[in-house]
């Protein structure tokens, strides 16, 4: 092994598409590690803690851009370099970037909105900026001090505008996609959530209905936590009120504080429009004295969102699943005998947990639903295991999975290799800036399972749901079909997919008699 | 309740998107026909703390 | 009133100063009678102030030459000598309001372009450009032919150049390039338009006048398409005499190379340079047998053009010599909207129709350079070690020079404040 290092001076690269550099590096054969970034003194010290600095690296500064890779060979090197350079994006002539937002904001004064990702301890400076310009804002950035979050939002409030986040990374405004939104039709719905993967699900479900979004607002997970308020969610509330395109509201989030609770649902109970209100884990007779709709849980939301326009949403019934999971269960061999899932969406992961739990017992995690249930080895897969790919020991030097689908892709394979392993399942989330074809990526590493498992007189059931729209550049009825095709069940739902998974291993586990 | 005066306005609106920080989330909105103007944050003086503490007084 | 808003306050002068002033060349004297602080036993020579034993060979063999040329010392070692035991002073020429191309050392008998900003009564100063030879005290070269010329210039080629300006009533430098403006000029490496206006306006004066050798000089002007350089160079100065006195700006009011350190000073800052090693200028080698080994580090005051909002600060402007020196029009481009991101201020004389119609960025707030960390170019020439230009290219000013800048006035700030 060999270190070679690549140094470019005065060269700017933001840090998501350094990540995209190093992954590709990474997985490119004869490398054995990588790293991409601007040469700040935090990363120069990474550099050296994974043994990838040498005098250029020690030499570069903090506007230069530096690619250190050890390799079997300088050709392997080679190789690696000329795949990045496929991906490169060029500033291209006539299409001006700009360094601060007050310039930005000068030079494009019907400027309206932005979109925030930076490090989460500049994001309340960089949002006080923006709002301060005038920006209603959309926070991407995630550990921000919970005071700090307090401090955007009141200033939001204060000048009436929104603070969507941080942490949020859905939100639909006015039909446009932010982040890693799905896309939307537009309908009479409004929803404001602190769930982003919640809204993206309920919302996917009014568009395959037919029907559609008038506005999405996230809110960040921690809006309705004591120290900040529920300040977004309330002026969410109140924004879709007044919205003359808005018809229903919808409510999500997980268990909010009591005192915010209390509040909220003061407010949705004056809300002068219909509302249907998922809050995890709250009591479903104090939502219901609101007058609200109750929902226990997202399919059940977007299920009570339907009703109110004589909708409904055709899930799988449970002998329909019960045949599925008969049929995966043919050709099992007797060693295979546990589920194991590599999930993108941490609420996804959540709450296929919750589903499969009561029916099989603990389910292993890197994030699980009780501590001793914590895998010691998040890349060791115990018994029934459920991994958040998401999670940082994952994404360290990567994107996350919802950005770029390949990053679990060794994971899937390894469990694949596993003679125990019974059930795969996967969670698809669609988003604008994610990788074209997610299904398509993965399949060859499932197909190669599956074959394995054949080629082991036994046979792996691949369950999954895909979240998005056919709206959404990838076209979900599309990615569906294409797993459909290689054999793998499709569900209508992460929650479906979760019970089918369950009742796989359960009957699995009834068939061999243990 | 909050006067939502400027949020109805934003939502009567053709937006106009400033996209702070990775140009790919900026990508994902230019392809859906939005316009959409490029900030390339850097945090203040490449994160050199001593350069920050001073700018805080100097003022930029 | 807080640091801010003081520094905002100055600053804002400063960027009225450097856009307001009107550079006009009215005269050439010999260098003695017009520097302020020179005397005949001060030399001027490029970029910050620099120990006797860390001058390097080019500049020192113009130091050399000069001493002979003003009949000082009859040898190298001699002239030398005066040097190494205090006789004679070496200083840096922007400290005196003054230029210096490369590694140039300047005499009091030198004729200089005197060039009067004259708005703001400032005046600056710049040796008349010696051609396009190699072989000048300039490139750090001294001969018996470096010698003929310079007594030429002093006898001769200076004084009918100075009677020709002083009869036009000075020649306005802002109308030169504002009348050129779209040739291509970036006004620091690539001047020819400049050049030629102006020659244009001053032969027609001298073939009025009667003076020896008239068709000489008349051709060895015509022949020189750089000639421009060091009359805007003085033009630099005269403007940047005044920007130096605003106390508590962060705007940069000098800066250049003596080929060991490079230096920038500010105005609010005083007379204090803040150095670090030189860079090297990148780009082109004359030659392909040349290498990075052969150079020196920045080496020279010509870069006061770019203090001005000239040369790699509006390198739009010019883009064919970033193209010829290895880059591209985007980076032209680029180099512009990076220095307009730093500065203060913009020329508007003469807006540049392929880039937006935007004018020539000019002062370069330290804040803004630290804050933003977006380093301006500066395009120039790289002196080899040997003498000679090696190199036509440029270099990214050092971010340690504004740095150490900002941390000095707030000193300055603070100790005030008490």
């Amino acid at each position: 092994m060999e270190l070679f290092t690549i140094l470019q001076k005065n060269t700017y690269v933001d840090s998501l598409a350094s990540l995209f550099t190093m992954s590709v590096l990474m997985d490119s054969a004869g490398i054995e590690s990588a790293y991409a970034g601007m040469a700040t003194a935090s990363n120069r010290q990474t550099m050296e803690e994974l043994g990838l600095a040498d005098d250029t690296v020690r030499s570069a500064g903090e506007n230069d851009f530096v690619v250190a890779v050890r390799a079997d060979s300088r050709e392997a090197f080679e190789a690696a370099m000329a795949k990045t350079k496929k991906d490169e994006r060029t500033n291209s002539i006539g299409k001006t970037s700009f360094v601060t937002i007050d310039d930005a904001v000068r030079e494009n004064p019907r400027a309206n909105i932005c979109s925030i990702a930076v490090p989460g301890e500049y994001a309340c400076e960089v949002t006080k900026q923006a709002l301060n310009k005038g920006l209603h804002c959309i926070v991407f950035s995630s550990n921000v001090p919970l005071e700090q979050e307090r401090e955007m939002k009141e200033l939001a409030r204060e000048k009436g505008l929104l603070c969507m986040g941080p942490d949020c990374g859905v939100a639909n405004i006015n039909g446009v996609a932010f982040v890693l939104s799905s896309i939307n039709n537009r309908g009479p719905f409004g929803i404001c959530g602190a769930s982003g993967c919640g809204i993206q699900h309920v919302a996917a479900f009014l568009h395959e209905a037919g029907s559609g979004v008038s506005q999405t607002i996230g809110t960040g997970g921690n809006d309705l936590k004591e120290q900040v308020g529920g300040i977004s969610m309330m002026m969410g509330i109140d924004a879709l009120e007044n919205d003359p395109d808005t018809d229903y509201i919808i409510v999500i989030s997980r268990k909010p504080a009591d005192s915010v609770l209390q509040t909220l649902l003061v407010r949705i109970s004056q809300c002068k429009k219909p509302v249907v209100a998922c809050l995890m884990g709250v009591d479903r007779s104090l939502v219901e004295a609101t007058g609200a709709l109750w929902a226990n849980d997202l399919d059940g939301c977007a299920q009570q969102a339907l009703s109110l326009i004589g909708k409904e949403i055709a899930f799988d019934s449970d002998e329909t699943l019960t045949q599925m999971a008969r049929q995966a269960v043919e050709g099992m061999s007797p060693q295979q005998k546990y589920v194991r899932g590599i999930y993108c969406g941490g609420t996804y992961c959540d709450e296929v947990m919750q589903t499969m739990q009561p029916v099989i017992g603990g389910i292993h995690s890197n994030c699980p639903l009780s501590p001793e249930l914590r895998l010691e080895d998040s890349r060791v897969s115990v018994g029934n295991t459920v991994v958040d790919s998401g999670e940082e020991e994952f994404t360290r030097g990567r994107p996350h999975p919802t950005l770029e689908p390949t990053m679990r892709l060794p994971l899937i394979a390894k469990e694949g290799e596993d003679p125990e392993t019974a059930v795969i399942l996967l969670d698809f989330i669609l988003t604008p800036p994610e990788h074209i074809d997610p299904a398509g990526v993965t399949l060859p590493v499932l197909t190669k399972a599956m074959e394995a498992a054949r080629a082991r007189g036994g046979k792996i059931a691949v369950v999954c749901s895909v979240l998005g729209t056919d709206a959404d550049l990838q076209n979900a009825d599309a990615q569906r079909q294409k797993l459909r095709d290689a054999g793998v069940y499709v569900c209508r739902s992460n929650r479906q997919a979760g019970q089918l998974a369950a009742k796989i291993i359960q009957m699995k586990k009834e068939r061999d008699g243990r | 309740m909050t006067n939502t005066d400027r949020i109805q306005e934003l939502f009567n609106s053709e937006l106009v998107v400033l996209n702070i920080g990775p140009r790919l989330f900026g990508d994902a909105l230019g392809k859906q026909n939005v316009e959409v103007v490029q900030v390339d944050w850097r945090p203040l003086a490449g994160g050199d703390k001593q350069m920050q503490d001073l700018l805080a007084d100097l003022g930029i | 009133m807080d640091f801010k808003q003081q520094i905002e306050q100055a600053n804002q002068k400063a960027a009225e100063i450097l856009t307001g002033g009107r550079p006009v060349w009215v005269d050439v004297q010999p260098a003695g009678d017009v520097i302020p602080g020179m005397t005949p036993d001060t030399l001027l020579i490029a970029g910050p102030p620099i120990a006797v034993e860390e001058i390097p060979g080019p500049v020192k063999t113009a130091i050399c030459g000069a001493l002979i040329y003003e009949e000082r010392a009859t040898t190298m070692e001699e002239a030398w000598q005066l040097v190494t035991s205090g006789t004679v002073k070496v200083e840096s020429a922007q400290d005196h309001d003054a230029a210096c191309g490369a590694a140039m050392a300047t005499s009091a008998s030198m004729p200089v372009c005197v060039v009067e900003d004259k708005v703001y009564g400032g005046r600056g100063f710049c040796a008349v450009h010696p051609g396009n030879k190699q072989n000048v005290l300039r490139w750090g070269f001294y001969n018996e032919e470096v010698q003929r010329d310079l007594v030429w210039f002093r006898d001769h080629y200076g004084p009918a150049l100075g009677e020709t300006v002083r009869r036009m009533g000075g020649i306005d430098l802002i109308n030169v390039m504002s009348k050129t403006a779209g040739m291509g000029d970036e006004n620091h490496n690539r001047q020819p338009a400049a050049s030629m206006y102006m020659a244009l306006q001053m032969i027609q004066t001298m073939m009025e006048m009667e003076f020896p050798y008239r068709d000489q000089i008349v051709k060895e002007f015509a022949a020189n398409d750089r000639f421009f350089l060091h009359v805007m160079m003085a033009g630099a100065e005269s403007v940047l005499a005044s920007v130096k006195k605003i106390p508590h700006s962060t705007v940069m009011v000098a800066m250049g190379g003596n080929g060991i350190r490079f230096g920038t000073r500010f105005a609010g800052t005083g007379n204090r340079w803040f150095t670090v090693e030189a860079p090297l200028i990148e780009g082109l080698f004359l030659k392909p047998t040349y290498t990075r080994e052969d150079m020196l580090g920045f080496l020279g005051d010509s870069c006061v053009t770019e203090v001005y909002g000239l040369g790699g600060m509006s390198a739009s402007a010019g883009p064919g010599y970033v193209i010829l020196t290895g880059s591209t029009f985007a980076d032209a481009l680029q180099r512009s909207a990076d220095a307009r991101k730093v500065c203060v201020a913009e020329h508007m004389f003469a807006p540049i129709p392929w880039d937006g119609s935007r004018g020539f960025p000019v002062g370069v707030d330290a804040r803004k350079v630290v804050g933003l960390n977006i380093l301006p170019t500066s395009h120039g020439g790289g002196t080899l070690k040997a003498g000679g230009q090696g190199t036509m290219g440029s270099a990214k000013l050092p971010l340690d020079c504004f740095k150490q800048g900002l941390v000095a006035i707030n000193e300055i700030l603070i100790n005030e404040a008490k």
